[in-house]
Parts: structure tokens; sequence; C-alpha cells
């Protein structure tokens, strides 16, 4: 499947894999997780890789079964920040309403939900490799960063 | 992007009647509610019931909601679907918002514990 960076060519992406992955025989949690990182990783690469401009391309691969999802996400956008996937450290929950954050929780939610994620740059493409496996059901809290590993950015 | 206000007793009731609050419609949604909540009652009730997908553009704008209702209010949530469920779950925004079963539950009484 190929997609322009356009939020709304994203939602019709998703509602396409979704569709694919429940014929695959994903179902229930499975495929509500895989769902949501599908939705929050082709979002960052439209707000963050092409940061607005609309002038690419994002290739989207993905293989469902009844045990996991893969999803293989290529686009000629910007590179990460720091060239790694951010490591999704949870927002902290503040004491006032007035200073709960709005942004931040995109990688969070996608470290939380996968199995195994793999990035890397290369002819001035990002790929990305997630998978998120049924056996997975409870969530893993997401992991702690490692050296090399960029904090999310806001937004 | 589709929000319905209704009145219910002391309590703002606004409907989504949208499937997904997601990166797409969140901007609008902040936009729309800020539109809709002023010279609010003491209550403001947020009713999730036929939304079946958030993420996290769609958890934010549901925060920014929260925040343009503060210091003097609290925004309440009810109808919460799995996806979204899960979402105020996994980012500990459960801990944050009072949340209802349902709209009926809302109005009726105490908040039930989603945790």
């Amino acid at each position: 499947m190929r997609l322009k960076p356009l939020l709304r060519d994203v939602r019709r992406a998703i509602e396409q894999l979704t569709e694919g992955w429940r014929g695959g025989g994903a179902s229930g949690p499975l495929l509500m997780r895989a769902e949501l990182v599908a939705a929050e990783v082709l979002t960052n690469v439209v707000e963050h890789g092409f940061a607005g401009g609309h002038d690419g391309e994002i290739e989207v691969v993905s293989h469902a079964s009844d045990k996991a999802v893969i999803l293989l996400v290529r686009d000629n956008g910007g590179p990460m920040p720091g060239g790694a996937a951010p490591c999704g450290l949870a927002p902290e929950i503040p004491e006032t309403t007035e200073e709960l954050p709005e942004g931040g929780f995109g990688w969070y939610l996608i470290r939380s939900l996968t199995h195994r994620l793999d990035y890397c740059r290369r002819d001035g493409c990002n790929c990305l490799c997630v998978e998120i496996r049924e056996e997975d059901g409870n969530d893993r809290p997401a992991r702690r960063c490692a050296a090399g590993d960029v904090r999310a950015e806001p937004g | 992007m589709n929000l319905q206000a209704d009145a219910i007793g002391e309590i703002l009731v606004i409907r989504v009647c949208e499937p997904r609050i997601d990166a797409a419609v969140a901007v609008e949604f902040k936009d729309m509610f800020r539109e809709m909540a002023v010279e609010v009652p003491p209550r403001v009730l947020l009713d999730l019931s036929q939304v079946d997908f958030v993420d996290s553009s769609g958890l934010g704008a549901i925060v920014a909601a929260m925040k343009h209702l503060a210091p003097d209010r609290l925004l309440e949530l009810a109808g919460l679907t799995p996806i979204v469920e899960k979402v105020f779950s996994l980012t500990k925004m459960d801990s944050v918002f009072p949340i209802h079963a349902d709209v009926a539950s809302a109005c009726g009484g105490a908040a039930t514990d989603a945790s």
C-alpha cells in the first residue's frame, strides 16, 4: 500500500489495514493494539517526518495472523531525531490540570504495545518495522531508554 | 466533527457523534469544544460512547478540553469503548478524568472506578 503524507490518507490506510488484518485472523485486543500502533506510526511520519509537507510517499507492507501483526513502513521524509526511534518515556502526570501534557504520548504508546521495533535510515528513507503479538495482551511497560535513544519530542 | 450539546439538569452533556477522534480531527475537536463550552453549568460530561477509536492526538485534544475548563471545572467522561479505555489507562489519564460507565450513571450518581 502506498499513501501520500496526509492525515486523511492515514485514516483511510488504517481502515484498509485493519480490514486486511481481520481477514488474516487478527481480532480482539491484538487487532485493537495493532490499529493503535499503526495510527501512531503513520501519524508520526506525516507530522514529523514530513512536517506538514505533502510531497513524498509512504509505503506500507504488513502481515497478520491470529498471533501477531507485523507492519513495515518506509518513507522518504526526514530522519528520526538523533538517528534513532524515540524511546517513548511516559509523560508525567503533574499536580494541576493546567500543567497536563497535551502531547508526547505517541511513542510511549508505540513502545508499550509492540513486541519488537526496528528502525534504520537507508538510501534517504526511513524504514520502521514493528511487531505486535497476541501474547503481549496485557501490554508491556514501555522499556527503559538504552544508550543512543532519543526522548520523544512532545507533539 | 459532529458534537451535540444537551443540558441534563445541572450537567452539560457533549456527545461526540463521530467514530474516531484522531490526528485528522483533533484540532477541529478542540476548537468546537471551546465554542460549545462557554457559560457552562457546574458539570461538563463528554459522552464518548459513539467513539470507537482515539489515538494520542485525540487524547491530547480531550486533555486540552479538560484544561479549557480548569481550574473551576473538571471534564467528566462517559461511555469509553475498549480502545479509548486502553489509551486512557496506558497513559494513566484515567487517574485524571472522572470516568463514568455511561451518561445515565453520570447523571444519576457517583463515578465508577475505571482502573
